[in-house]
């Protein structure tokens, strides 16, 4: 949480991830190269920087593919949420990844001549109007700042500045990017050649990159649906409009009910301590999780993406943490819960229900 | 209290849920453990079948663990070639072309001693029957002043010899490559990957040639020089790995050929 910003907030978790991801791309990487020189020695060896530059680049692909995966499958499969607490390191690495690769090919193809080398990447060769001959350099370096963006702005001071919406506006181009890598190896190493394993990775990720995004959005339509509460039109009246959400018994305890009314943001409903409710915006104000998808941990509303928590009372952090969410109003008749959609301002307290027999 | 909790609430309640600073839950920890000794076992895979798919290079070798020394008469135009009989076949011509280090053309080390016989200290380049020099340094170029007696002979033999050949109007459809890449710099060393690299090349002056096949699939190399038997280099670099249709005077020197493109003798196909 914002108290306070060190380099890397490392905590044992993430040290274990770390470990895991770079024990992965160390291996990958190692075999990549030690088998390349085994596989292909005497006359017909490739050329060693060539074999650096596939490794690194095959390794940065799978990579991104595998981030991209991350959220889709935590929506489908909660066990899979911690991937996504530490995802920021991993896109950091994968950031270390491909420019190893840029400064491979850099050195390897752009260097040694005429041209200052970052010139020549940009100027050498090709012709966007003609298919076979359009340069794909200047899609990988467009990838590669796009990266390189988000790894500068990843930490949770910029989080904080730049606030939420836009921070998360500047990660979702990690989509922008992963298509710009694609147009990159199609005009780069497919037109090299077409028939290796090349079109098989490319083909494999985007068929499973986009295939559970697909999944994940038909799955999610659907319960989409189940929140969506219909409610006659409220004209800002000074009497609060009182909308039914359902009976707060079906509420499990700790746990929450989320209910957009009349498609407006949603609400996050929560039971806890067994029989008192409280209801707060559904938006985690550190990245815009989905609070109404965490838990009441230690009578803390908590975020199931970073643990970022809030008091059901008043939706504030705990001290000495700031964060603050919207909270509404509730009351419950005969067991069931009616919510006021409009919302009170982040922090304001109002009284929490507790349903006594 | 009485409660109405539905069916699965309880077991809603019971699901592990992770916070990263706190304990992990027991259920969470043990799928992690598997899944992280699953997923470093994958990208080991991944790294062994990736690099085993991979296409070996074309035959070639740049040898750069050792410098050879080579004797022989010095053309400069239109590019530096050096000239000497063959070691293994003593009547045979072998034309050795010269490039220096990095992606530039020997041109400017080897100008001062065009038409004599020179000692060149360099890297050895190979493919199929093409040797290419890679000279060391700036003063790896010696003009041969003490010349024993064989070494004039061969001079007057190898002076003796016609500079140029004319062979033909020819049209050959093929790739344009920079020479030292493709002769064994790079492995592999044309295509769309390597174009940036070739014009670079090419820029700097490296010789460019037109690799074309015949309806065996076996290449052969032709150096390009301008219509009046100039340095081309500059002139293809634009055309570096594409696919082109070369139309010129087919021509020798040495045991190497040469097209001499006509004007607009380029076409991209």
């Amino acid at each position: 949480m914002s108290h306070g910003y060190v380099a890397v907030n490392w905590n044992r978790r993430k040290q274990l991830y770390d470990i895991c991801v770079w024990l992965g791309i160390v291996l990958y990487v190692a075999l990549f190269i030690g088998l390349s020189n085994v596989f292909y020695a005497g006359e017909q060896s490739i050329s060693m920087p060539i074999i650096l530059i596939r490794a690194f680049s095959s390794c940065a692909f799978l990579m991104l593919s595998f981030i991209l995966c991350i959220g889709p499958l935590a929506r489908l499969d909660r066990r899979f949420l911690p991937l996504l607490y530490n995802r920021r390191h991993l896109g950091v690495s994968l950031l270390v990844v491909a420019l190893l690769h840029a400064a491979v090919a850099i050195y390897w193809y752009h260097s040694f001549g005429v041209l200052n080398p970052i010139v020549s990447v940009f100027t050498s060769g090709g012709d966007y109007r003609s298919l076979s001959d359009v340069p794909f350099q200047t899609f990988g370096a467009a990838a590669l700042l796009i990266l390189l963006l988000m790894a500068a702005t990843s930490h949770d001071y910029w989080n904080a500045t730049l606030g939420a919406p836009l921070w998360k506006a500047i990660h979702i181009s990690v989509y922008f990017a992963y298509a710009l890598v694609i147009v990159h190896i199609l005009f780069g190493a497919l037109q090299q050649d077409n028939t290796g394993i090349l079109p098989w990775m490319a083909g494999a990720s985007v068929a499973l990159v986009g295939g559970l995004h697909l999944i994940t959005a038909f799955a999610k339509a659907g319960a989409d649906r189940q929140i969506r509460v219909r409610a006659p039109a409220h004209d800002a009246a000074p009497e609060p409009c009182w909308v039914a959400v359902g009976d707060w018994q079906e509420i499990p305890n700790n746990r929450a009910r989320v209910v957009s009314i009349n498609d407006a943001e949603r609400i996050a409903i929560f039971r806890y301590d067994e029989t008192k409710l409280a209801a707060v915006s559904n938006v985690c104000q550190h990245q815009n999780g989905p609070l109404g998808e965490g838990r009441v941990v230690d009578g803390l509303i908590t975020c199931p993406w970073h643990g970022y928590q809030y008091k059901p009372e008043d939706g504030c952090s705990p001290p000495p943490f700031t964060e603050k969410i919207k909270t509404y109003q509730l009351k419950v008749e005969a067991s069931q819960v009616l919510v006021n959609p409009v919302p009170l301002p982040a922090g304001a307290p109002r009284p929490i229900i507790h349903i006594t027999a | 209290m009485p409660t109405n909790k539905p069916e699965n609430a309880t077991e809603q309640e019971a699901a592990p849920f992770f916070v990263g600073y706190l304990p992990m839950p027991p259920q969470l920890k043990s799928f992690y453990w598997r899944l992280a000794a699953v997923l470093i076992v994958v990208c080991g895979l991944l790294g062994y079948w990736v690099a085993a798919q991979q296409k070996p290079a074309s035959p070639a070798h740049w040898n750069t663990a050792q410098i050879s020394t080579i004797q022989g008469l010095l053309s400069v135009r239109p590019y530096p070639i050096l000239h000497r009989f063959n070691p293994q076949n003593p009547h045979q011509v072998e034309s050795i072309l010269l490039v220096s280090p990095g992606k530039h053309s020997a041109a400017e080390w080897s100008a001062d001693f065009a038409q004599q016989m020179v000692s060149v200290d360099g890297y050895e380049i190979h493919r199929g029957g093409w040797t290419m020099l890679e000279i060391a340094a700036q003063d790896a170029v010696k003009k041969i002043t003490e010349a024993s007696a064989q070494t004039k002979s061969q001079l007057q033999r190898l002076s003796a010899l016609p500079a140029t050949q004319l062979l033909g109007e020819i049209s050959l459809q093929g790739e344009i490559v920079d020479s030292k890449c493709f002769l064994g710099v790079m492995k592999p060393g044309a295509g769309k990957i390597h174009k940036a690299c070739a014009e670079v090349c090419m820029l700097g002056g490296i010789p460019p040639m037109l690799i074309a096949k015949d309806a065996t699939q076996q290449q052969f190399g032709y150096l390009l020089t301008t219509a009046d038997g100039g340095n081309a280099a500059a002139l293809s670099a634009k055309f570096a790995a594409e696919t082109v249709q070369i139309s010129g005077q087919l021509q020798q020197q040495g045991d190497l050929l040469f097209i001499a493109m006509n004007e607009d003798g380029i076409q991209r196909r």
